[in-house]
């Protein structure tokens, strides 16, 4: 899938290589090449589980700073009601809080929830024949099914989250009452996860967002906490969010929710693929709707909430117990659905994960190959080839972004299979990353030793016969050289290709030209860990 | 293996994991992963023990269902939709339906059943590829 953003940036400097983000992640999209993690971007879909689980903070989410709500004229904040789980405290003054730290004004998000759960179950009953349908709200969940489940797009809720609905109606209000136009007014969303930033920032597959910005409750945290040491929030203590509301928010809020039809509820990425493998195999169509997430709590679990999970979950259960259900009008919900005020203006569009290869008879060769390498890996999954399982290894390797030997074990089977047998350059290509060039016929004979040097009488005073040169010299001469002390081959450092005609006269001559993108230094350290020498003794 | 219920339908989700990575078309996928998974389903239920293989190849998708079991008596009476052997337990978790055979032999462009009773099954079930630019 081509993402142009993550909202996550890797520090190489903090990063040590240990592995946590790596084991962690749900789709396998990170690796550890040369000591630090990186991120492969089509595999990513933003759920933020690497920055949970790294010790050193080496992984840091992109969200927008509080410096940007100064360049609108006014600000509306939307919290996710993950917000009131962080705070032993009425909505209404975490909301009073929210306008001292410099929001114009605060839009509770329970109306749109409680109006869209009525809209949820219109849907439901009019299209019997697509359940059951998918929840839409979390953008983890909507880039894992556009990716993995792709046939599945269309079950994705067609109605806009409740924080986008709530967005809309909120500028609406707002220039309204303050006769500001839409665009100098910042509706800024209060998010417990990095992967909201996705919906909200303009990317090509996802819905146009009604939110400008999204602010972490981290960042606001320390802010909003002395703000509410100073007291107030005087208006209504819900400040107008509901029970029904706040079920959004944690896992289970949603069981028994719906009155006619059944709905189920599923947290944690492995979680929801196992439940979207079951839809997308014909399975749970007497569910009419999924409603799944990618936090294992919900989103008071959220990656970038502050408290305990768990202490917010028990938090956010008390408060729904405590807040008011204020009766829905249904004519009304029912009138305003039929005039598409709930609907999304697009779905997102399917982005299929590339396959092992665009021609299928290659993808068959690729996963063969792919396959019989599984078998010979130990299936311990140590993460020491930089990938989080033995399958994954395969795979890389499959694809040609790793090489059999960068598993350790490979590489000592390897040097155990050659006991007894002395080496040669075939041997030797998978240790350089190198490629032959020329003499393939030649490359299964011994190798008895290496000499190193640039200079070409040196060559012809000191190599010994059987010796493996290693040069950064191109030129035609080196063949004659090559063959006249009869050495085994040309090792050819730092990526350089011989001139064409130096290949063609190594060719006719039967001299091995093996070409590695590594340096010279390191290229005579691997060989002599692979056991060659250039002893004289 | 037979009665296995903790690990029924994961080796049809293999399948279709596999036939997604080599980018096989998606109509081709869903008949597969479809037929597959009640092929394993009767291994699961009325089998001892059981295989399913899956081959691959730029014409076709071939998923091959062989058990050591009881082996099926009358392969027509099994075929026929609302004809079901799942004993009570199985109804209560939502099999028995009497679609399995039939599901099977209409996702297939080619369907064959050999059986011996005492023995087991062989279930074969092929389906051609899509032709056509990717």
């Amino acid at each position: 899938m081509t993402n142009a953003f993550h909202p996550l940036t890797f520090d190489a400097a903090a990063c040590q290589g240990r592995r946590s983000c790596m084991r962690a992640c749900p789709t396998q999209a990170v690796r550890v090449r040369a000591g630090h993690a990186e991120l492969l971007e089509d595999r990513c879909i933003d759920c933020g589980e690497c920055i949970r689980v790294c010790e050193q903070h080496a992984i840091r989410p992109i969200t927008h700073s509080l410096e940007r709500l100064a360049s609108y004229e006014r600000t509306i904040a939307i919290p996710s009601l993950a917000l009131y789980t962080q705070f032993e405290a009425r909505p209404g003054q975490v909301q009073a809080a929210l306008r001292r730290c410099g929001f114009s004004t605060v839009a509770p998000i329970s109306p749109a929830c409680d109006e869209t759960k009525e809209a949820i179950e219109l849907l439901v009953s009019a299209n019997r024949d697509r359940w059951p349908f998918l929840s839409s709200d979390c953008p983890t969940v909507v880039r894992l099914v556009q990716a993995r489940y792709p046939a599945l797009v269309d079950r994705l809720l067609p109605l806009l989250p409740p924080r986008e609905l709530t967005a809309r109606r909120a500028k609406v209000r707002e220039t309204a009452s303050s006769g500001i136009p839409p665009e100098r007014i910042g509706a800024v969303y209060v998010t417990p996860c990095p992967s909201k930033m996705v919906s909200i920032v303009d990317h090509p597959g996802m819905r146009r967002s009604h939110l400008d910005a999204a602010v972490s409750i981290a960042d606001l945290y320390p802010r909003l906490a002395s703000a509410m040491k100073r007291g107030g929030g005087n208006g209504d203590p819900d400040g107008g969010e509901t029970a029904g509301g706040l079920r959004w928010a944690w896992v289970g809020g949603h069981q028994g929710w719906m009155s006619a039809e059944q709905s189920l509820s599923v947290a944690g990425l492995g979680n929801v693929i196992r439940i979207l493998d079951d839809v997308e195999e014909g399975r749970l169509r007497n569910y009419a709707f999924v409603h799944a997430v990618a936090c294992v709590e919900g989103c008071v679990g959220g990656v970038l909430a502050v408290e305990d999970p768990y202490v917010a979950r028990a938090r956010a259960v008390r408060l729904t117990r405590s807040l008011g259900s204020p009766p829905i009008d249904r004519a009304e919900v029912t009138r305003r659905y039929r005039e598409g005020e709930y609907h999304a203006d697009s779905q997102p569009l399917a982005s299929p994960s590339r396959p092992l290869d665009d021609d299928l008879g290659q993808a068959i060769v690729k996963m063969n190959a792919r396959d019989r390498l599984l078998d010979l890996l130990p299936g311990i999954d140590c993460g020491a080839c930089g990938a989080p399982t033995c399958a994954t290894f395969a795979d890389d390797v499959a694809c040609s972004t790793a090489q059999a030997l960068d598993c350790v074990f490979m590489h000592w089977d390897a040097l155990d299979a050659r006991e007894g047998r002395a080496m040669t350059i075939a041997d030797i290509l998978p240790v350089l990353n190198g490629k032959l060039v020329a003499g393939e016929r030649r490359a299964r004979e011994p190798v008895k030793g290496g000499y190193a040097s640039d200079l070409l009488s040196d060559v012809m005073a000191n190599a010994r016969v059987g010796d493996l040169w290693v040069t950064l010299q191109r030129h035609a001469n080196i063949v004659a050289v090559a063959s006249v002390r009869e050495v085994a081959g040309i090792v050819l450092v730092g990526g350089r290709e011989p001139e064409e005609s130096t290949r063609a006269r190594a060719e006719e001559e039967g001299v091995p030209i093996v070409v590695t993108p590594l340096p010279t230094f390191e290229v005579i350290g691997r060989l002599h860990a692979a056991g060659l020498t250039g002893r004289r003794d | 293996m037979g009665l296995d219920f903790l690990s029924a339908g994961r080796a049809s989700t293999e399948v279709k994991d596999a036939l997604k990575r080599l980018g096989v078309d998606p109509s081709v996928v869903r008949r597969v992963a479809t037929a597959s998974y009640e092929a394993e389903m009767n291994v699961v239920m009325h089998a001892r023990r059981g295989h399913i293989t899956l081959r691959v190849s730029p014409e076709t998708v071939e998923v091959e269902a062989a058990d050591e079991g009881p082996g099926i008596p009358d392969v027509e009476l099994a075929m026929q939709v609302g004809y079901s052997t799942a004993t009570p337990e199985m109804r209560e978790l939502g099999f028995g339906a009497g679609m399995g055979m039939h599901n099977m032999k209409v996702n297939a462009d080619e369907f064959h059943v050999d059986t011996v009773v005492g023995q087991g099954t062989l279930v074969r079930i092929l389906v051609r590829q899509v032709q056509g630019a990717r």
